[in-house]
């Protein structure tokens, strides 16, 4: 195992490919689970969860897997994993699979795993397919929480359900509705182009 | 050619029923966990208002009961409060049919058989018409205090609860499923008793 590439796989997901906003994927979920700090967190660690381990597993059968059927293999896959978090959400998280309800089972066609599984798994070893998922996994979680945190914080005026803002504040309830996330990621993906751009 | 259709459908039969076998094994063991989840949502509200405050947790305590005999026979689901290890009062829901549909209604009963709590978990009744019954206080606090074996019926029945005015189908309804649930009582008390040892 080479460490360096380990370690580079990894990281890639976190800035360099951060998936929403490099890759503009998966953003069904970025845009209805993000409206408390909670959701956004909750949503992107278990997508972390069914991607690592779709990840690992597609890596392991990308010899047997004939290339005709990849794809409903792949669809198979994802979807074993998205059930198991659906059901152990439902079991020991209730309140947020409450609060995430049909965005849990639409992971299955959410295009990060999927794409994951067509662009890295299915080429590469398991140990860098592991990796790779856990950084867009994490990567992902990131965004979804940054985005939750503004649009709770400037919507809702609390920050994971305690309120933070002054007494007096009276929050921009635009920001919880859709259109308020898309203006909030269209904000975030413009700050991250132009940090991106400089370099 | 022949040889590659077989591939293709083995490795993707394969893969399915190591899929099914895992969910299954997932499914079996998160059941039990989800059913407590699922009751604690919907009946949590309803067993805090019917039953008196006890030491045990009454949705983790549920206990089934089968009540009737052969196709008739069906489970209820049973709420035992505790105090000192022992029970003194349980709660179960019964259902009688209203003006949209089915009305379920969970009563709290002591285990002499007087009602302690009543409370409609579910229902299709109208709003603004149905649901006056339902969120009236006045017409639930009748119900308090009756015993099992005695008359429970509006007072056009020859009862003597006060249906409330404009709404009599629902109050019916909530009068009749609480009748019913009453009728269930010495069964389920003696199946509870003989399962709680």
């Amino acid at each position: 195992m080479d460490t360096k590439r380990f370690v580079n796989e990894f990281v890639k997901g976190l800035w360099k490919e951060i998936p929403p906003f490099r890759f503009v994927l998966g953003l069904c979920p970025t845009l209805a689970c993000t409206t408390t700090v909670s959701d956004g967190l909750g949503m992107g660690l278990c997508l972390t969860f069914v991607l690592t381990c779709s990840n690992i597993f597609i890596s392991m059968l990308r010899k047997i897997i004939p290339d005709e059927v990849r794809l409903p293999c792949f669809i198979v896959v994802v979807a074993t994993f998205v059930i198991i978090v659906e059901l152990v959400t439902q079991a020991y998280f209730y309140p947020l699979y409450m609060s995430l309800g049909i965005f849990i089972p639409l992971i299955v066609v959410n295009c990060i795993p999927l794409g994951r599984a067509e662009a890295f798994a299915s080429k590469n070893p398991v140990i860098y397919s592991l990796a790779d998922g856990l950084g867009m996994g994490l990567g992902y979680t990131m965004s979804l929480t940054s985005l939750a945190f503004f649009r709770e914080l400037l919507g809702k005026g609390t920050v994971w359900g305690h309120q933070v803002m002054w007494s007096g504040f009276k929050p921009l309830s635009f920001l919880q509705k859709a259109p308020g996330a898309f203006v909030c990621l269209g904000i975030m993906l413009g700050i991250m182009n132009l940090i991106g751009s400089e370099k | 050619m022949f040889k590659l259709l077989v591939r293709l459908v083995g490795v993707l039969t394969g893969i399915c029923v190591v899929s099914a076998v895992l969910l299954t094994l997932v499914r079996e063991g998160t059941k039990e966990q989800i059913e407590y989840q699922q009751l604690k949502a919907l009946m949590a509200p309803a067993v805090k208002v019917v039953l008196p405050p006890s030491d045990n947790d009454p949705i983790a305590d549920r206990v089934k009961i089968i009540i009737g005999k052969g196709k008739k026979g069906r489970e209820i689901t049973v709420f035992p409060a505790k105090k000192g290890g022992k029970l003194f009062a349980l709660a179960y829901t019964a259902s009688a049919n209203g003006h949209g549909g089915p009305v379920e209604v969970m009563v709290g009963i002591t285990v002499e058989g007087k009602i302690v709590g009543v409370k409609v978990v579910k229902h299709a009744e109208t709003p603004g018409i149905g649901t006056k019954v339902i969120n009236s206080k006045e017409f639930m606090s009748q119900f308090i205090g009756k015993s099992w074996n005695s008359k429970i019926a509006l007072s056009n029945a020859g009862g003597d609860i006060q249906a409330v005015s404009g709404a009599t189908e629902t109050s019916t309804a909530v009068t009749n499923a609480i009748a019913n649930a009453m009728k269930l009582f010495p069964d389920i008390k003696q199946k509870l008793s003989s399962k709680l040892g």
